[in-house]
């Protein structure tokens, strides 16, 4: 959240500047009400294309969410999140899709694509008396205001102003970061550009006025995709979401492991680094010096999460490193505090038993570098798309009498062989880790006759 | 003299009354001028007669309305004719017949099997134990810990188990005080202090065999049949201590009673395994380098070993 923290006060610093940027030029330019107008000519020229999206659960009749969506084209295609419309997607006979209009005009949808990594869906409907807003693009220069148009907490059609940030450079996938309150609701929504071009799509926010919007180019290749796809009626989407799951775990971890990594000095370790720029590392060590061992931790992880449905997140990855010095305990003694954490397996992602199966896991001794190790690898299976696992892996160094070292790895979504092979790696990695030489060793002194 | 005593028996075969008579013929049943006067309903006011023979006892019936049956137990009676031991029954009555002279079984010698009993009670043997229960209870605690503990810390971290230990020893010392009269603390108390002390040994070498074998089914049942072995032995010795069952019987009902503990505890261990549990369960022992005996394997024969994770089952 510190990353956050720091975002938050750049952002102010930002905001700042650019009031009193406003300010001045509201005194040479005679123009005062000049964006407030603009806001409300975006709204009336738009509201029409804009839609609320209703999940309608099938035994009650009641809608069980909301979000929102646009039109994208004149035969009635309509872009909002994936998130938006997931539970249609997982169960169909459970839930339907249904939009209302500004004018207050309903009807049904149907799932035409989706994309679970972006966060992005595309949804036909009849409508064809409405005229679809354009597709910009978001290559816009920090600080320009956007329009972002949505159904905050269903009630009705509302636009905010904010500012484009750029794009998020510590995350996995593109994100704008827009600096304005998106709401829930408001999700799957447009944000316009003065032109009333579409520049992102609303998905998440981290409160006070951090908010994240998709870009419009992940939008467009969907769109393209879905009219090949010819609007297929019915079909299940399981197949597609794991191959864009597989797509996109490989890609991105195949492009990792084929990298040098950078490495860290952890203790007497030398030890794989912020492998990559999406993952955030932070580092602690206790300070008691009642304590009988020292602990010093570093954590590295991604935070970038894949919504597959409520109870369902994948994506990421985390690995953690915890040193463990013996200051003059007993080795019995020592090795019996140091394995109180090794059993707690590090997890990146959220399932229930519907999405996973439980982990199974292969435990042995492993010898790297002359030093002896303990590895765990245990993996789980995602029940609905068979190739994908979550893998989490522990490692602990067991020959020394005096250190200890221990190792986690969690990957979330991977098929075996990325897995393995990432797994395969970090532990040769590790191995490079070994610890450093004291030059102050103790020299054996000759004494003459 | 006595010529016959008649003993009435109750369903579960115990003796409720016991008759003898220094003359026959007597007449039974449920009227007042019987010799015999039995309070059963089934049975006739007048219901039989038992005389003298030559050779034993006859029977006879005077026309009863549920007339009579016999259980024999002697190879030369017959119905109607019976010898000493042999059961008359009428109505819901039972009624067995002895001559004087009818032999009884040998004595039974009190048991005195109590050799563990004995040796554990022995003041030098009863300290050691207690000391050393307090020792391992204390350094366990202290293994456990983070922070160097004060003596008087670990010697209070001990105290819950050792009110288990007199709690248990008080109750049987109750129990034998009511049926041997005798309270025996001391082999209870200690009998429990020695399960304390099996256990913590059990439990730390059950971890050093799941992680030398680096496997937990070993391990499992090596700790199962020890502490099976240990709770039968204390409650064996309660049993020799309080009660004067035989030596097979006690060994039977401590064994039976120690091992359905342990299966009703695996039952309800199962039981409540979660039916999803989102963390992996592993062997997370780690131990001094002293403990690794198993071979180390290679990275790669290790990550061809670990493939087996990937079988997803067909459930």
């Amino acid at each position: 959240m510190t990353i956050y923290r720091l975002a938050l006060s750049l952002t102010l610093c930002l905001f700042i500047a650019l009031n009193s940027a406003i300010l001045i030029a509201a005194e040479s330019t005679p123009r005062p009400l000049a964006l407030a107008d603009e806001a409300q000519q975006l709204f009336n020229t738009h509201q029409n294309s804009i839609l609320q999206i209703r999940v309608i659960e099938l035994t009650s009749g009641n809608k069980a969410s909301i979000g929102s969506g646009f039109l994208i084209n004149n035969s009635g295609l309509i872009a909002t999140n994936f998130h938006v419309i997931s539970n249609s997607v997982h169960y169909p006979d459970r839930y339907r899709l249904e939009y209302i209009k500004a004018d207050n005009t309903t009807g049904h949808l149907k799932i035409v694509d989706i994309d679970v990594i972006h966060d992005l869906a595309i949804v036909s409907s009849d409508i064809n008396d409405s005229p679809p807003l354009v597709l910009g693009n978001s290559n816009l220069s920090k600080g320009t205001k956007i329009f972002s148009l949505g159904n905050p907490h269903d009630l009705g059609l509302s636009i905010v102003e904010g500012t484009y940030n750029g794009l998020l450079e510590k995350s996995l996938f593109d994100k704008i970061f827009f600096s304005g309150s998106l709401n829930p609701g408001m999700s799957g929504g447009p944000t316009l550009n003065r032109q009333g071009q579409v520049v992102g799509i609303n998905v998440s926010t981290a409160g006070n006025q951090l908010s994240f919007l998709v870009p419009v180019n992940y939008l467009k290749t969907l769109a393209n995709n879905a009219n090949e796809a010819n609007h297929e009626t019915t079909r299940t989407f399981d197949k597609r979401i794991e191959q864009q799951l597989q797509q996109h775990q490989s890609l991105y971890l195949e492009k990792l492991i084929a990298s040098p990594w950078p490495t860290t000095q952890f203790g007497p370790f030398t030890l794989p680094g912020q492998i990559s720029a999406v993952v955030k590392c932070w580092g602690n060590s206790d300070d008691n010096p009642k304590a009988l061992i020292d602990h010093t931790v570093s954590n590295c992880f991604s935070e970038d999460r894949i919504f597959l449905s409520q109870r369902f997140t994948t994506g990421g990855f985390a690995y953690t490193y915890d040193l463990y010095t013996n200051k003059n305990l007993s080795s019995i003694h020592f090795y019996n505090l140091y394995d109180t954490d090794y059993g707690r397996a590090l997890r990146v992602n959220t399932a229930d038993k519907e999405a996973v199966s439980d982990y199974t896991c292969h435990t042995d001794f492993v010898s790297l570098n002359k030093k002896d190790w303990k590895i765990a690898y245990c993996a789980r299976n995602y029940i609905k798309y068979p190739s994908l696992f979550d893998v989490t892996v522990a490692i602990a160094m067991i020959s020394d009498k005096h250190q200890g070292l221990i190792v986690k790895l969690a990957i979330a979504g991977v098929d075996k062989q990325t897995a393995t092979a990432f797994t395969r790696k970090f532990i040769h990695e590790t191995q490079r880790g070994q610890p450093v030489v004291n030059p102050t060793e103790k020299l054996s002194i000759e004494e003459g006759p | 003299m006595t010529k016959i005593i008649v003993e009435e028996l109750n369903r579960l075969g115990h003796v409720t009354h016991r008759h003898r008579y220094d003359s026959l013929p007597i007449t039974v049943g449920r009227a007042y001028h019987n010799d015999l006067i039995l309070s059963d309903a089934y049975v006739c006011p007048e219901h039989l007669v038992i005389s003298e023979t030559a050779s034993g006892w006859q029977i006879d019936d005077k026309s009863s309305h549920n007339g009579v049956k016999f259980k024999l137990h002697s190879e030369h009676s017959q119905p109607n004719h019976l010898h000493s031991g042999d059961d008359i029954i009428i109505g819901r009555t039972r009624l067995r017949l002895f001559s004087p002279w009818h032999t009884v079984p040998e004595t039974h010698t009190i048991p005195v099997d109590n050799t563990i009993s004995h040796f554990i009670a022995r003041p030098l043997v009863a300290s050691t134990l207690i000391i050393a229960a307090i020792s391992l209870l204390a350094l366990s605690t202290q293994l456990a810990s983070t922070k160097s503990l004060t003596t008087i810390k670990l010697i209070a971290a001990s105290l819950p188990a050792f009110m288990f230990a007199l709690f248990w020893g008080g109750v049987w010392a109750f129990v034998g005080r009511a049926i041997v009269h005798r309270a025996n603390f001391l082999p209870h108390f200690i009998a429990a202090v020695l399960l304390l002390i099996i256990s913590l040994l059990v439990a730390i070498s059950r971890d050093y065999i799941a992680y030398i074998l680096n496997g937990e089914t070993l391990a499992t049942l090596f700790e199962l049949v020890l502490m099976g072995g240990a709770v039968a032995m204390l409650i064996y010795v309660n049993l020799s201590n309080s009660t004067h069952i035989g030596r097979g019987v006690r060994l039977t009902v401590s064994h039976s009673i120690a091992w359905s503990l342990l299966l009703f505890g695996l039952f309800m261990q199962y039981a409540a395994q979660p039916e999803f549990n989102p963390s992996p369960q592993y062997n997370a022992a780690l131990k001094p380098p002293f403990a690794k005996l198993a071979p180390s394997k290679s990275v790669d024969i290790f990550l061809e070993d670990s493939q087996q994770i990937f079988n997803v089952d067909a459930e």
